[in-house]
């Protein structure tokens, strides 16, 4: 068994609104995320737009929060939010063929006695740039439960632009 | 070879000041860590270190940080630090049951010519969003070896707490990656 293994990946033919994974496997140590994607809504404007990603079927904002440092060119910025979940930003349509990038680390997933935490590095370089270094924890009550379901969304509510790309990597430790 | 090669692969049944993993192989290009931590420390964070080659004297360090914990992210350097600092990881205080995220880069680490330098992503996850109950950090490590002025390859590579102790379910995953 390779150490690093692909466990779905979705290239985005069509406009998507949603990118679900289930029955994840729990043999593996940590998942990654690496992923490209625009927002879809072409009455957006070009400004950011951000990538939620939501697990176990919890798909409600305040189970989970978020802290952050970011960067867009000119202006720095640190914040946390609860009842947030974001881990980086993309434009939209008007904003094609700029596409925003993630690298989202999910360690020890699969591991009952911890909460799931995200971490994340993002860019994008179009209209309205951005550079973003992200944390994220589920906590919905005490649910320690192995990850076995994700929902990767856009934060605002409309497609996934077609032309995106997202692999999910699985990474053993044995 | 595979690309990607498990070196050491440890979780905790217990608490434990440091995770240390000797006689590394050389047979790889590069490093690379993955950890889940959280200390025991009686506040919202504990000092996470690296170091590397045994290495415990101030000048065989250095890291230059960005990192935030408010609405003002903010930069140092230290040089002062053996082991050396490389964030704050989730403390006693913390989100019951919620730990650290830690990845570490540490490029061709075999090589003799260079110092060596690493980079480190951590990230300090709470509920809270009371300043420096939570915190993002990237840092860039430099290590000069045993010594200060060394360019051996590193065989040695450890993690550390500051104050506390890493706690059961800690894990640390050291993985070698080849060419």
């Amino acid at each position: 068994m390779a150490v690093i293994e692909a466990i779905e990946t979705d290239y985005l033919e069509a406009d998507t609104p949603y990118i679900q994974w289930t029955s994840l496997p729990q043999t593996y140590e940590h998942l990654q995320i690496r992923a490209t994607f625009q927002d879809g809504n072409a009455i957006n404007s070009a400004g950011n737009f951000a990538l939620a990603v939501y697990v176990n079927n919890d798909n409600n904002t305040p189970s989970y929060t978020k802290g952050w440092m970011r960067g867009s060119g000119t202006t720095e910025l640190g914040s946390a939010h609860a009842a947030s979940n974001e881990f980086g930003f993309f434009g939209a349509e008007p904003d094609i063929p700029f596409y925003g990038v993630f690298v989202i680390d999910i360690m020890d997933y699969a591991n009952p006695n911890k909460l799931t935490t995200f971490s994340a590095i993002n860019g994008y370089g179009g209209t309205v740039p951005m550079v973003a270094f992200t944390s994220g924890v589920f906590h919905n009550g005490a649910d320690k439960d192995a990850v076995d379901e994700m929902l990767l969304v856009s934060y605002a509510t409309s497609n996934f632009l077609r032309g995106g790309c997202v692999t999910l990597y699985g990474l053993n430790s044995s | 070879m595979a690309v990607y090669n498990v070196i050491d692969h440890q979780e905790l049944t217990g608490t434990a000041a440091s995770w240390v993993e000797d006689s590394i192989s050389q047979a790889y290009d590069h490093l690379l860590i993955l950890a889940s931590v959280r200390s025991n420390r009686a506040a919202v964070y504990d000092s996470l270190k690296i170091g590397f080659n045994d290495a415990d004297t101030a000048g065989d360090y250095g890291h230059t940080s960005l990192r935030a914990g408010s609405a003002t992210p903010t930069s140092g350097r230290n040089t002062a630090q053996a082991p050396t600092y490389i964030g704050d990881m989730n403390g006693a205080n913390n989100l019951a049951d919620s730990f650290s995220n830690v990845k570490i880069w540490v490029p061709h680490y075999t090589n003799t010519a260079n110092f060596k330098q690493a980079i480190s992503q951590l990230v300090h996850v709470d509920t809270s969003v009371v300043t420096n109950e939570w915190g993002v950090e990237l840092d860039a490590i430099l290590f000069k070896g045993d010594g200060g002025s060394s360019t051996a390859a590193i065989t040695e590579v450890s993690l550390h707490t500051g104050t506390g102790l890493f706690v059961e379910y800690s894990t640390f995953t050291l993985y070698g990656i080849s060419d």
